[in-house]
């Protein structure tokens, strides 16, 4: 028997809603994102990243670390032209690895030129080779068309925004941990300000101000404003111990009014007590770059939104490791990130924070936090919401065995999730134990992939024959 | 920059027998249609990964490289293109059924070991030494163990910086008992592996002291990287800025096999000396 849904019954009979939870109250989708072609599969399909055409919300594109099926030297992309009710893998991502696909990859559309750019380190490098992608059909067969192409890049992360007017410009921000940097200022954004033409150029924003061990770490987000204010978080590392991996970084969040065009970008908000560039929301935050919540590692996670209807007001999470806790905080800034409130939520146990802000000036924030201990221990995947950011509704979108599969790499779920709003609607993405059991996903989910909800047992694709539990990415639409 | 206009360098990674079913017509909605797309069943599947391997008597859609008739029994050499409801697959060239394909036809053939078999043996061919032996000892590479290590302040005094991808090298000293390919006249080999699980690397064999097997190794050449891109390996030139001279690398799961492990290495050294 394959049952497809669990959870909740739905609240309408469209086929668009199925898997929502609860007629009053946000309307929740979740969708196992493995198609049921490869229902053989057993990949860890974690740290994954998701995209949504703002021109076109049905279309979606999504990724992780899987790779492609027939082990060709294209690395799939997940892609939706449905609004992420249904999932197929298209395999366009250069520099396929044949057991685990591309390293690591982040995805976002322009706002409407309906171009897919990609930043991603190639899976056939070990170098950590950073490409910078576009494909001007996502759901084509053609591979993505390489714009940048350099070495020992950590972490590109890509974000669009699109100028105003027909004509305009998609500008490309592509935040990376270059370590090729002698100086020691790692911490850069790769900017195109025409990233649509023939042969766009990018320029190197190093946006470090302050010295550093020897480098930052890995998360450098920027976030981008329709209005044209660019923000960036990164983790600015103030000191590091080579042998236990332990250290100590500030979170600094850059601003610029004009979307990084002038001479000196990201440059507009200064720190008022030592008066250099980007304003440190926490200071001596602790990570360790060796350390483990469960079995996923840490190593400090940062995030950051801007509201869709005020770019005043900004987000941002970040972790602390308090050794036996690694905790997570919330804080918002309302003038432009000159100054930051107190904890808005702190979570323990929580990593691979998400931020997004909806055009009602609602705020999401999705994590995953490790609870219990023993057998019992499991990765719970919440979704909170909040109008105020005082008052939060919390949506407990899966809770399942956190030993279970074993990890067959690192990252276990990833180093990041996902989250971002197009309209209303917010669209995440996380990785999770796949066990089709009603009781792990209590907001309700659809698979594609073959499954018996009776013996909490996935099939192949001959829909009889039984198949391991594995990491699989979950795609999360959440209507408030 | 790969491209797919290169097709006449693609190889097959999904070869099957299938029948042709319907023509201008696919198992999957976000398939764009034209002549030659046809609905095939799948008769047989010859060689490919574990997971599309348990395809036969399936349906699946396949861009034909050709003209052909419904009811036509094919075998088709493709590659990946959509997987969602059903499987879209490009087809590099379809051959009518011969005599000459009764050996791959046979049953009882596993077409991922088949698949596993084929990659083995591009393996060898493209290593530059094959060895058997023992691993002796492991040790931290010199370079590595030269770091400075321990707590810095924001000084920018860093030697090296660190990612999550750090491969953590190793090397691994193992005594050869036989050299199958390549020139080795030392009675020991130095392999350099990284020890991490991180994505990039946790597929690259760890060793360990006692290990005893069969070695497929890279050469890396510090001074003069190569760019050529190893079918299912790294290109090992990628780590030779770090590497001695004459040392050698592994980063493919297939680059050792165990002696207790039969087949693979074994069948292709065995195939060479008879």
């Amino acid at each position: 028997m394959s049952a497809k849904k669990a959870g909740p019954k739905k609240s309408t009979k469209t086929k668009k809603q199925k898997g929502s939870s609860k007629a009053s109250g946000p309307k929740v989708l979740l969708v196992n994102m493995i198609p049921k072609s490869l229902s053989r599969e057993t990949n860890q399909d974690s740290e994954p990243t998701i995209a949504v055409n703002p021109a076109n919300p049905l279309q979606i594109a999504a990724s992780a670390f899987t790779p492609d099926p027939q082990k060709g030297p294209m690395a799939p992309i997940y892609i939706s032209n449905d609004g992420g009710n249904t999932w197929t893998l298209n395999s366009i991502v250069p520099g396929n690895d044949r057991l685990t696909g591309t390293g690591d990859i982040t995805l976002m559309f322009s706002r409407r030129s309906n171009v897919l750019y990609a930043g991603i380190l190639r899976g056939d490098s070990n170098e950590m080779r950073m490409n910078i992608l576009r494909t001007k059909n996502f759901a084509g067969g053609s591979p993505m068309e390489v714009l940048v192409n350099r070495k020992n890049v950590d972490q590109p992360y890509v974000q669009v925004t699109t100028e105003a007017g027909n004509n305009g410009k998609d500008r490309v921000y592509v935040g990376n941990n270059d370590l090729a940097v002698a100086s020691g200022s790692t911490a850069t954004i790769d900017q195109s300000l025409n990233a649509a033409s023939a042969s766009p150029s990018f320029k190197k924003i190093r946006i470090e101000s302050r010295q550093t061990p020897g480098q930052d770490g890995p998360p450098v987000r920027p976030s981008i404003h329709a209005d044209g204010t660019a923000y960036a978080i990164y983790h600015s590392w103030r000191s590091f111990n080579d042998q236990s991996g332990e250290g100590t970084a500030d979170i600094v969040v850059l601003r610029d009014d004009h979307g990084g065009t002038g001479t000196k970008p990201f440059t507009d908000l200064i720190d008022p007590s030592d008066n250099k560039v980007g304003v440190r929301a926490a200071q001596n935050t602790r990570f360790n770059f060796n350390g483990f919540l469960g079995l996923q590692r840490t190593g400090g996670d940062v995030a950051l939104a801007v509201d869709a209807t005020n770019s005043d007001v900004v987000y941002v999470a970040y972790n602390d490791d308090h050794g036996a806790d690694y905790m997570l905080h919330l804080l918002r800034s309302t003038d432009r990130g000159k100054t930051w409130s107190a904890e808005l939520r702190t979570i323990r146990n929580a990593l691979n924070p998400a931020l997004a802000i909806n055009n009602a000036a609602k705020v999401a924030f999705l994590y995953q936090q490790l609870t219990g201990t023993g057998a019992a221990q499991r990765w719970v995947t919440k979704l909170e919401l909040s109008a105020n950011g005082t008052t939060w509704m919390t949506l407990t979108l899966a809770r399942t065995p956190a030993d279970t599969p074993p990890a067959k790499f690192d990252p276990y779920l990833g180093d990041y999730a996902h989250l971002l709003s197009v309209g209303k609607d917010f669209y995440g993405i996380f990785s999770a134990n796949n066990t089709p059991k009603k009781e792990n996903f209590p907001s309700g989910v659809i698979y594609q992939r073959n499954a018996n909800w009776t013996t909490n047992t996935l099939l192949d694709v001959d829909n009889a024959t039984p198949v391991h539990v594995s990491i699989d990415p979950f795609f999360l639409k959440v209507t408030p | 920059m790969p491209t797919r206009k290169t097709a006449q360098i693609e190889k097959p990674t999904f070869i099957f027998k299938g029948t042709v079913k319907k023509l201008k017509s696919a198992t999957m909605k976000e398939v764009p249609v034209d002549k030659n797309t046809a609905i095939v069943t799948v008769d047989q599947v010859i060689e490919a990964p574990a997971d599309l391997a348990n395809y036969d008597g399936q349906d699946l859609t396949v861009q034909l490289s050709g003209s052909h008739k419904v009811g036509e029994t094919l075998i088709l050499n493709t590659v990946s293109w959509l997987y969602g409801e059903s499987i879209a697959v490009r087809s590099l060239s379809e051959e009518p059924i011969k005599a000459s394909h009764s050996a791959v036809l046979a049953a009882g053939v596993d077409p991922a070991a088949r698949r596993r078999q084929r990659e083995q043996r591009e393996h060898f061919d493209e290593a530059d030494l094959v060895v058997s032996g023992k691993v002796i000892s492991v040790r931290l590479p010199g370079d590595e163990q030269s770091l400075v290590k321990g707590a810095v302040a924001a000084s920018g005094a860093r030697h090296k910086p660190v990612s999550e991808h750090d491969p953590k090298w190793r090397e691994a000293v193992v005594e050869v008992d036989d050299v199958h390919k390549g020139d080795h006249k030392k009675k020991q080999v130095v392999i350099r592996f990284p020890a991490s699980n991180d994505v990039m690397w946790y597929n690259a064999p760890k060793f360990h002291p006692g290990q005893q097997g069969h070695f497929m190794l890279t050469r890396t050449k510090p001074d003069k990287p190569t760019k050529t891109k190893k079918v299912g390996q790294k290109a090992a030139a990628e780590v030779a800025g770090a590497t001695p001279t004459d040392t050698y690398v592994a980063l493919d799961p297939l680059d050792f096999q165990p002696y207790s492990e039969p087949g693979g290495i074994k069948t292709i050294i065995d195939a060479k000396s008879s």
